[in-house]
């Protein structure tokens, strides 16, 4: 069970790297001058969505054609800072997500990644805390707006996760954030 | 507008200080125990029953705490609310349908991304350090429709066993819904404390009529008439559904021998500060 559990983790990291990876490079040669959107990194807080209760995370923005936009976002975010025996032991939630946008400041998104959870359950053993590491489909459909050269971003999405792999589930988020 | 903000901050800091003074007068040397609702209680962080959820609860300075039990097909007894196994977790079905071999390793549904499973009640017990240290209610949930003298018999024998193996006989109170397992428990092992859990009126008449410790009642079905009628007959009182900070306080104001409370830190910090 562990053997498989690892081996997933592993194949999935792989393949988001590689995605990650991809998408830079071909991006990196479709820049567009900086009349589009000024400000490519955004700092936001999302309610909800994709890190569970909430999140906050880092966002690069890569210009594409015509009103097409991508990013690829990084976050963090816990269910609990204490453990069950009360000591600091916070459970870890990272989220890794490839949006693609389309509009000018009001923008369509649609996207796709993965959650890594590292959290605390007790070893049926002996009882003591052991850390878990999980992986976690998510998808996320919504609307963003954040005009050209403003700081403020706001969006809302549909962001259903497959749980464990194995479990779908409805969820959605409300973010707010910065650009610079 | 200056005395106005200290005036406002005066009767807040009052607020702050105000202490809940019981004149508490029970059956359980004039004490009310805090329990903890199949650990941490309904709807919080951790599910029901599971290990985390206990250990918490534990671990916040509750005297013990309450543990539904369920019985799979090949007779061990497992910590479980729910009727059944899609309701809270990852598989579906019936538990009293099921071997343990079928169901180890469900995980519970509730908070997402968390990875707690479904235990054993025997390996429950072995992960509660000092376990004599604590008061528990075993409530067993006894969904199978045809119970036979064979089921009677394994569930009875597994109570036993384990009360009998962690030393728990003291300190342990074993929940029934009906009478007849009141009736086949007391048959062979009258030194086990009993508690039966109904309406008031019909957990009275049996209470006397089997001699029980206490009967358990939900907090919003009891008065201090009730709890003082229970007690007139040398019955303790067991309540739940204290999913409130305000249901906590009203519980123990009815000077109830028990609570078991789904605010845990709340009812040990009302008792014990």
């Amino acid at each position: 069970m562990e053997y498989v559990n690892h081996k997933l983790i592993f194949t999935s990291l792989k393949s988001i790297l590689i995605l990650l990876t991809l998408l830079i490079l071909a991006l990196a040669g479709n820049s567009q001058t900086d009349e589009t959107i000024l400000y490519k990194n955004i700092i936001h807080a999302e309610a909800g969505g994709i890190g569970g209760y909430g999140s906050l995370n880092y966002e690069r923005m890569f210009l594409l054609p015509e009103l097409f936009s991508a990013s690829a976002r990084i976050g963090l975010s816990t269910v609990r800072i204490n453990d069950y025996t009360t000591r600091f032991n916070p459970d870890l939630l990272i989220p890794l997500t490839i949006n693609g946008f389309y509009g000018k400041s009001h923008k369509i998104h649609l996207g796709f990644g993965q959650l890594i959870t590292n959290t605390i359950r007790s070893n049926h053993t002996d009882g003591k805390p052991i850390r878990d590491t999980n992986l976690h489909t998510h998808f996320a459909i919504g609307y963003r707006y954040h005009k050209d050269g403003g700081r403020l971003v706001l969006g809302i999405s549909y962001t259903p996760m497959i749980e464990f792999q194995e479990t779908y589930r409805h969820w959605g988020g409300v973010t707010v954030g910065f650009a610079f | 507008m200056k005395n106005s903000i200290f005036l406002f901050a005066f009767i807040l800091f009052l607020f702050s200080c105000e202490k809940n003074d019981f004149d508490i007068k029970n059956l359980n040397k004039n004490q009310v125990k805090a329990l903890g609702h199949g650990g941490m209680g309904i709807g919080q962080t951790y599910p029901m029953n599971s290990l985390e959820s206990i250990l918490n609860c534990l671990n916040l300075g509750a005297d013990g705490t309450e543990i539904d039990v369920q019985m799979t097909k090949d007779g061990v007894l497992v910590a479980f609310h729910d009727q059944s196994l899609e309701l809270s977790t990852n598989l579906s079905g019936k538990i009293y349908n099921k071997t343990w071999a079928e169901i180890e390793g469900a995980r519970f549904s509730y908070p997402y991304y968390g990875n707690y499973q479904l235990i054993r009640l025997d390996d429950l017990f072995k992960n509660i350090p000092n376990q004599d240290n604590y008061i528990y209610f075993l409530d067993c949930k006894n969904f199978q429709p045809n119970k036979d003298s064979t089921y009677f018999e394994t569930f009875n024998n597994a109570i036993i066993e384990i009360i009998d193996k962690y030393n728990l006989i003291e300190n342990t109170f074993v929940e029934f819904k009906s009478e007849i397992l009141i009736q086949k428990l007391q048959a062979v092992r009258p030194d086990i404390k009993q508690f039966i859990y109904t309406d008031f009126a019909n957990a009275l008449s049996l209470a006397e009529q089997y001699n029980l410790e206490g009967l358990t009642v939900a907090v919003d079905q009891l008065t201090h008439e009730k709890v003082e009628l229970a007690h007139s007959k040398g019955i303790m009182v067991a309540t739940f559904n204290t999913h409130s900070h305000k249901r906590n306080i009203k519980a123990v104001e009815h000077n109830v021998e028990f609570i078991q409370t789904d605010r845990v830190k709340h009812l040990v910090k009302l008792l014990k500060d």
